[in-house]
């Protein structure tokens, strides 16, 4: 035997003599904590683009910047209202063109800089001026706006330090009724100072906070966060936060069925009832779901530029059994876009499917055998779990009725791109709102301002008396009276049928059952600062 | 010596103008992909930040343009930024970190193809039409014909889910080797790092997380190989230096195994090595059926977020890939026959 079989012989024999070692079950996610200390690991579908809250727009950034940062105000755990948070107390001015808030005092960012009144305006003014030295621009390029502060703290004038502790807002008009909200979300994120002078580089990639976790590293999409045990509110139960990327939700609940994980983000509406019956394993829901799911109209083209045979549509669309068999029985059929639950809804009773009204209707317009197109994207949607089963049902309930429907199916971003630009006549598309009130869902859809490509109004719906409710509810603090002009607003859009609004779905998520503590936020993604799960010793 | 030397560089110099191409028409094709502006911003940025980005990345630039800048920054081996994890990480830096994980999976996969695929192909012939022939056969047909994806789900189901034998893969430091701490495998090479640390749990947890994938992504080398080797040595075993070889008395195992199989390996390294490709394809596949931390899964995932210069990095990476296995399974035809040594490679 020559020297190189006997090495190779003896690689041979020392993988077979460790392959014992790493077979069978699968070990407890995290694998061996050292010294009883707890690895919480979370599967996601994606990975974080970016870590400067101000840029982020995603749900996947969003999801690391909420465990790591705080926000002067948040969204209560598991519910949409707001409560204190780095701020312990606001007043609004009577003219509503000014706000104070006070500071919780003693809060420190995770590299020892005092969370004061000085780092809490240099972070709303970096996002205002942008010629502030932490407005960051790429080389060569003008200033640009980021995302949430354009399009929704335009009416902030500006912010300014009244004391160590105060912190003035001062607004060019009324400010929104729904301004707390909007200082809840993740883009209103307090960065350490100290971070934001090391560049636009070292925020993207290192975010230094105030919040219960503090940043440890990533490994490609493999990012890992340590408890900070001086939060404000308390160290976090779980030492160690690990979020990892399973592209498949299967493989993802797959993995948390076989210990490997903790907890999931989402889960494929096959796997809810398995998972339900499966006593390891915990599926946590949120009742009323945000997300809405909704039948585009392209108002700008025949023959949809007809109201008759927009509701000849709304009147052929089965969304019982749409939700029943698509969503299989998850989501709820909904009659107008504002969904249950949320701030501004109107209980509108919808359309009863009625396919021979619906073929009178188009009978009445000359649109019986129509040919139309119906884009759909191919992959899943928080909205849309399965985008061919809802387009195949819609368009057979809508062959019932007399319109000649043909399917296209792109990928995402070309569906998503076609239909801002209005390329469509029918389409596929949902919307998850950034805060819970009517105004994200109504003004951000259907309002005519938001009918210029690329639009998010997509529907291409430009209706002046829907136009007029919808900005006099941006100005009514009343709020009895916003919910009279949304609801006024609700029930024009209904009647016009710019598009047909089908179904809200629930956000799910599930843990192993060991895993206590752990609530799915309506809103926000979700924190784990209240989660805990048994301690391995090694 | 210099001959050798002299054939090697002009392998190099012939492989040049070729990722050249490789690179212009795969960056021709990423102009068929989505916007990127929408992976990166979603669904809820304003008309406004999905023009700042664009001319960010310099998008809306003349396609020749955006071409050029591809080159010069392919010459640092960086390729540019990732346009849709958009804090500063280069393409470079993403594959670089990604093509351990591919290398070691398609080292695995290609190790039990060859092995398994000499020793069913040599059964296969030196008792042909029986009962050990008859099921590598079939074994070889249906890794031929089950489609990569289709194997890899049921594989999971069978092995992970219902039997629990091996785990579902998770080819992460943070599993394979969890004290190794900050700094420990820098190589980033999980498995082949933990045999020279000689630490048999991490090599025994490397295993059990490679056998999955490496055993889906195996089966179409381990078809054609298998197939290749006894079509070659039943060739060799009719020839007539077999039938000396057997007049002088020299023991059967001898005969395959010293004469007839090594005079079949000519054809089965270079079907070796153009199964590489292949492989470097199924490993897209295979990584995202077992969400395997890969280049093959970075591509994939880039083509369905629209991020051109992944892609094109991507193919150019397995293409140069390809181009570097040619030539050593050119440089192993001398190993294997002595005749080219003495008369040089042509």
């Amino acid at each position: 035997m020559t020297s190189t079989t006997r090495r190779a012989l003896a690689l041979v024999a020392l993988g077979l003599a460790a392959l014992p070692l790493g077979c069978g079950k699968a070990g407890p996610a995290g694998g061996a904590s050292a010294g009883g200390r707890t690895t919480f690991v979370y599967a996601r579908g994606k990975d974080s683009p970016t870590l400067d809250p101000a840029e982020a727009t995603d749900g996947e950034s969003a999801l690391v910047l909420v465990n790591v940062y705080d926000t002067l105000v948040r969204f209560k755990y598991g519910a949409a209202t707001v409560e204190p948070a780095l701020a312990v107390g606001w007043e609004a001015a009577d003219d509503r063109r000014a706000m104070t808030f006070t500071l919780r005092d003693g809060v420190r960012f995770h590299d020892g800089a005092p969370c004061d009144a000085a780092a809490v305006v240099a972070n709303f003014e970096r996002q205002r001026d942008l010629a502030h030295p932490f407005h960051f621009t790429a080389p060569g390029q003008p200033p640009a706006r980021y995302p949430y502060w354009g399009d929704m703290f335009g009416s902030v004038a500006k912010t300014s330090v009244v004391d160590v502790r105060t912190v003035r807002f001062d607004f060019s008009e009324p400010m929104p009724p729904f301004f707390l909200s909007l200082l809840a979300m993740f883009s209103c994120s307090i960065v350490s100072p100290k971070a934001l002078a090391r560049g636009a580089g070292y925020v993207k990639t290192h975010p230094v906070g105030t919040g219960a976790f503090t940043w440890v590293g990533r490994d490609n999409e493999e990012i890992t966060l340590a408890a900070n045990p001086s939060w404000w509110g308390g160290k976090p139960a779980i030492d160690k936060l690990v979020f990892v990327v399973v592209p498949e939700l299967k493989n993802a609940y797959a993995r948390l069925e076989s210990g490997q994980v903790d907890g999931v983000d989402n889960l494929a509406s096959k796997d809810v009832p398995r998972a339900k019956a499966n006593p390891a394993v915990k599926v946590h829901e949120v009742a009323t779901g945000l997300s809405v799911c909704y039948l585009a109209m392209n108002n700008d083209r025949k023959p949809f530029d007809d109201v008759r045979v927009r509701r000849a549509v709304a009147l052929a669309v089965d969304k019982p059994r749409l939700a029943a068999t698509a969503y299989e029985g998850l989501a709820t059929p909904i009659a107008t876009l504002v969904p249950p639950g949320v701030e501004g809804h109107a209980p509108l009773a919808d359309r009863v499917r009625d396919v021979k009204e619906a073929r009178r209707l188009l009978e009445e317009a000359k649109a019986v055998g129509t040919k139309v197109t119906l884009r759909y994207m191919g992959n899943p949607r928080p909205y849309a779990p399965d985008p061919g089963a809802i387009a195949a049902q819609l368009r057979d309930d809508l062959r019932d009725a007399g319109l000649e429907v043909e399917l296209r199916k792109d990928e995402w971003g070309s569906h998503l791109k076609a239909m801002q630009n209005g390329e469509h006549e029918l389409g596929l598309l949902g919307w998850t709102p950034d805060v819970p009130d009517a105004d994200n869902y109504l003004y951000v859809l259907l309002d005519k301002e938001g009918a210029v490509p690329p639009a998010n109004n997509v529907s291409f719906y430009r209706s002046e008396r829907f136009h007029g409710l919808v900005a006099a509810a941006r100005r009514a603090y009343d709020p009895g009276e916003r919910r009279r002009l949304y609801a006024d607003a609700q029930r024009v859009a209904f009647d016009d049928a710019p598009l047909v609004p089908l179904v809200a779905m629930p956000r799910t998520a599930a843990t192993a059952a060991g895993v206590e503590g752990f609530v799915l936020d309506p809103v926000s993604s979700p924190r784990f600062a209240w989660t805990s799960k048994a301690a391995q010793a090694k | 010596m210099s001959g050798a030397f002299g054939y090697v560089g002009r392998r190099v110099l012939v492989a040049v103008p070729l990722l050249l191409v490789v690179s212009l028409v795969s960056f021709a094709l990423t102009e068929l992909l989505p916007d990127p502006s929408i992976a990166r911003l979603g669904q809820h940025a304003t008309r406004e930040n999905v023009a700042a980005f664009r001319a960010r990345k310099g998008l809306d630039d003349p396609f020749l343009a955006r071409w050029g800048r591809f080159v010069r920054d392919a010459t640092t081996l960086e390729f540019g930024e990732d346009l849709v994890r958009d804090d500063g990480t280069t393409v470079g830096a993403g594959i670089r970190s990604r093509f351990p994980a591919t290398f070691e999976l398609a080292l695995a996969a290609m190790l039990l193809a060859v092995v398994l695929g000499l020793v069913a192909g040599a059964l296969g012939a030196v008792f042909p039409r029986r009962l050990a022939d008859a099921v590598a056969q079939v074994f070889a047909l249906v890794g031929a014909s089950v489609p990569v994806f289709w194997l890899g789900f049921m594989a999971s189901l069978l092995f992970a889910v219902k039997l629990e034998w091996l785990p579902h893969p998770d080819w992460s430091l943070r599993v394979i080797a969890p004290d190794a701490g900050p700094g420990g495998y820098a190589t980033r090479f999980l498995f082949l790092e933990s045999i020279a640390r000689l630490d048999l749990g991490a090599v025994g947890r490397a295993l059990a997380h490679l056998a999955l994938p490496a055993m889906v992504l195996s089966t179409i080398p381990l078809a054609v190989v298998t197939r290749m080797t006894r079509a070659t040595m039943l060739e060799e075993l009719g020839r007539d230096y077999v039938r000396t070889a057997r007049a002088k008395g020299a023991p059967e195992t001898r005969v395959v195994t010293r004469h007839a199989l090594r005079n079949a390996l000519i054809p089965i390294v270079t079907v070796t090595g153009l199964q590489t490709g292949a492989l470097l394809g199924g490993a897209v596949l295979t990584e995202t059926v077992f969400a395997w931390p890969g280049l093959g899964r970075y591509v994939a995932e880039a083509v369905r977020s629209g991020n051109g210069p992944v892609v094109v990095a991507g193919v150019f990476t397995f293409a140069a890939t390809f181009v570097v296995v040619n030539l050593l399974v050119d440089i192993a035809y001398v190993l294997v026959d002595p005749r080219l040594r003495r008369g040089g490679a042509t």
